[in-house]
């Protein structure tokens, strides 16, 4: 655009009314100076000004209008006591209203950061805890516990191994209660095996005397 | 014709040498000297200062944005409270005017969204309850009775033309006029980028030019 040829854009008119721009612009400069020279432009521009200005001015009313001193000192108090409660402990109210003090929340910070510590304490300690347990000596010999191991006597040779009930077939069961029948020589059951008498004595006996 | 380049050169300079030294940002500075110095309560009570000086700036801005004074007012309240909270960030070679903008224009983004998420089933308020309503204020100068019913009229429909654009339009062009704040300090306070800034005020003038030339 030149100077003295051609008119400003409306576009630009409507831009140069409505909103303050940086003055070192190429574009502003030539307009700027299109303007002092051309009336038609310039009468154009004032249309355009009053509206803008109007606007402008309706605008601040309108917003002035629902923010009166009353509403923006209230406002103002609302920020500061927002500031001044900030940190503080919230109330806790009953209702229906209960007689006696009104108990407050803890206060969020110190107690609170302490007892999230002794959570993850507690629980580091009993994942700790659990792994000492599997890997411990005395843990071996507890699962050694659980599968009984029962040892015949030395002159015997024999060992029998007995399971828990829970785990052992009735075939192995009973192989077990014949194989300790079977231990007539057992030491233990010696001076025992002595005093029983046996079927062979008891057919020495008539019927009566059984 | 009328003097508004002039007036736009000189509030274009007067700004740029203001940039840094406004009242606002001499309280700010103070502010932060006191809260470093661990005396939150000799702040807080310097801080009601720095709310008397932008307060009403601020509520303008949230309303024409927000389109709604009760959202305008928890929005200037929750910047306002930021500011306290963050005033230790404010680096004090910056204009704090556009440090409280850019606040402000956030705090006033979460109410819109918020807005959006409890009001999403109704129909915008923007569409029915937005009447443009003027003020009792004659503009400027001292013109016929004929001049001012006509003026009236043309801002009464300018006024409804800015308040239908869209969210981001409607912010760049209140800052820009109604704050009259520079495309390099309304990007400063939005985030946009100048080029982002210059195309929402374009396309917004060229919508309000629309408007006025059905007026004409």
């Amino acid at each position: 655009m030149s100077a003295r040829t051609s008119h400003v854009p409306i576009d630009r008119l409507t831009a140069l009314a409505f909103v303050v721009r940086a003055p070192d612009a190429d574009q502003d400069e030539q307009a700027l100076q299109h303007l002092a020279e051309c009336e038609r432009c310039a009468a154009q521009l004032a249309r355009l000004t009053v509206d803008a200005d109007a606007w402008r001015d309706a605008a601040i009313a309108e917003a002035d209008a629902h923010f009166d001193d009353a509403r923006l000192e209230a406002q103002r108090t609302r920020i500061l006591d927002r500031l001044a409660n900030i940190g503080h402990a919230a109330r806790v109210l009953y209702f229906p209203h209960r007689t006696g003090r009104d108990v407050t929340m803890p206060v969020a910070g110190g107690s609170r950061r302490w007892i999230s510590v002794a959570a993850a304490a507690g629980l580091i300690i009993g994942l700790v805890a659990g792994q000492l347990l599997r890997f411990a000596p005395w843990d071996g010999a507890s699962r050694r516990d659980a599968t009984l191991t029962v040892q015949a006597p030395r002159q015997t040779g024999i060992v029998s191994t007995v399971t828990p009930a829970s785990t052992m077939s009735d075939e192995q069961f009973l192989d077990e209660i014949e194989a300790a029948l079977q231990l007539r020589r057992a030491h233990s059951l010696r001076a025992l095996d002595a005093l029983t008498p046996t079927a062979g004595d008891l057919q020495d006996f008539p019927r009566g005397q059984r | 014709m009328s003097g508004r380049p002039i007036e736009v050169e000189q509030r274009n300079a007067s700004r740029s040498a203001d940039a840094v030294s406004t009242p606002a940002s001499a309280v700010a500075s103070e502010i932060k000297a006191l809260v470093s110095a661990g005396e939150r309560e000799a702040a807080r009570d310097r801080f009601g200062a720095l709310v008397t000086l932008l307060q009403r700036r601020g509520v303008r801005i949230a309303y024409h944005y927000l389109r709604d004074p009760a959202d305008a007012d928890e929005a200037v309240q929750d910047a306002f409270v930021k500011v306290f909270l963050h005033i230790e960030q404010y680096r004090d070679e910056l204009s704090f005017d556009v440090w409280f903008m850019r606040i402000l224009v956030n705090a006033c983004l979460d109410r819109l969204k918020s807005r959006t998420r409890q009001q999403r089933w109704l129909s915008s308020p923007l569409d029915q309850n937005y009447e443009g309503r003027p003020v009792e204020q004659a503009p400027g100068a001292e013109p016929s009775s004929e001049h001012k019913l006509l003026v009236r009229e043309r801002w009464s429909q300018v006024l409804e033309a800015v308040a239908a654009l869209p969210d981001r339009q409607r912010l760049v062009f209140t800052l820009s006029h109604l704050d009259e704040r520079t495309a390099a300090e309304i990007s400063e306070a939005t985030g946009m980028s100048p080029a982002t800034v210059r195309v929402h005020l374009f396309r917004a003038i060229r919508k309000l030019r629309a408007v006025l030339g059905d007026l004409q």
